[in-house]
């Protein structure tokens, strides 16, 4: 039960594009604290499920506030910069372009109206409507619509900046 | 621009924050974090620091890692 729990953390934390060492820390401490509380592999098997995924939600609380004590940075943040994304063919003239761009859109998103910024923000970062949806508690009609007109603003400020729908690919 | 290309630019300009700056402050406790995952507290409290959490690097990626352990279904 605890390997399919771990496989079942694993593939979620694939999917949120966490690096597999965040994901490892948290199964491996998990482990850990289910071998301390119930010391048998008889008694673990016996464990209710939620007993187990209540021991995941504090171990991974546990694995952040350690992290912030120590001031570490998350794995994930160990990928490459936005210029080392671009290639080493890309030239300077397309960097710099492409840092540009980045601020652009960063100052957009900064100036929208604070309900569709928080919306646009988690959209932009990669969570699904549905998933705005549950977290924020709202209807799927009422995010869409926060969500398309916080998209529509966005573009309507980059417009005014110079950068339209053909901007950089 | 599309929304893919938007997404990647909003990536990267994350990643250049990141590698230019590692200061947390200003970022939210890991209590307050699980707060915003268990939809408590008022809306406009959640929404304020969400716009934290999705503008940080730091923030967005220990979210992250919150919400995986919080969402894994316990096998039968």
């Amino acid at each position: 039960m605890v390997a399919r729990f771990a496989e079942r953390v694993r593939y979620i934390g694939v999917q949120h594009g966490l690096a597999g060492s965040d994901v490892e820390d948290l199964v491996q401490e998990v482990r850990l604290r289910l071998w301390k509380a119930l010391a048998s592999g008889e008694k673990i098997l016996a464990a209710p499920a939620s007993y187990i995924h209540r021991t995941a939600v504090s171990a991974a609380l546990d694995l952040l506030r350690r992290r912030r004590a120590r001031r570490e940075t998350p794995a994930r943040l160990s990928r490459p910069s936005g210029l080392a994304m671009l290639g080493e063919s890309a030239s300077a003239d397309r960097m710099l372009e492409e840092l540009e761009l980045q601020e652009q859109v960063g100052r957009a998103v900064d100036a929208l109206i604070p309900a569709r910024r928080s919306v646009v923000r988690m959209y932009l970062a990669g969570y699904s409507r549905e998933e705005i949806a549950d977290l924020l508690g709202w209807s799927e009609p009422k995010t869409r619509n926060l969500l398309y007109r916080g998209l529509a603003d966005l573009r309507e400020r980059l417009t005014a900046m110079g950068i339209g729908p053909e901007s950089l690919g | 621009m599309s929304d893919e290309r938007l997404r990647l630019s909003y990536d990267r300009l994350l990643a250049v924050r990141a590698a230019m700056s590692s200061a947390r402050e200003g970022c939210p406790e890991v209590d307050a974090m699980l707060e915003v995952l268990r939809r408590e507290g008022t809306e406009d409290a959640r929404l304020q620091l969400l716009d934290h959490i999705m503008a940080c690097p730091f923030c967005q990626a220990e979210f992250a890692l919150l919400k995986t352990a919080g969402t894994a279904q316990p096998p039968e």
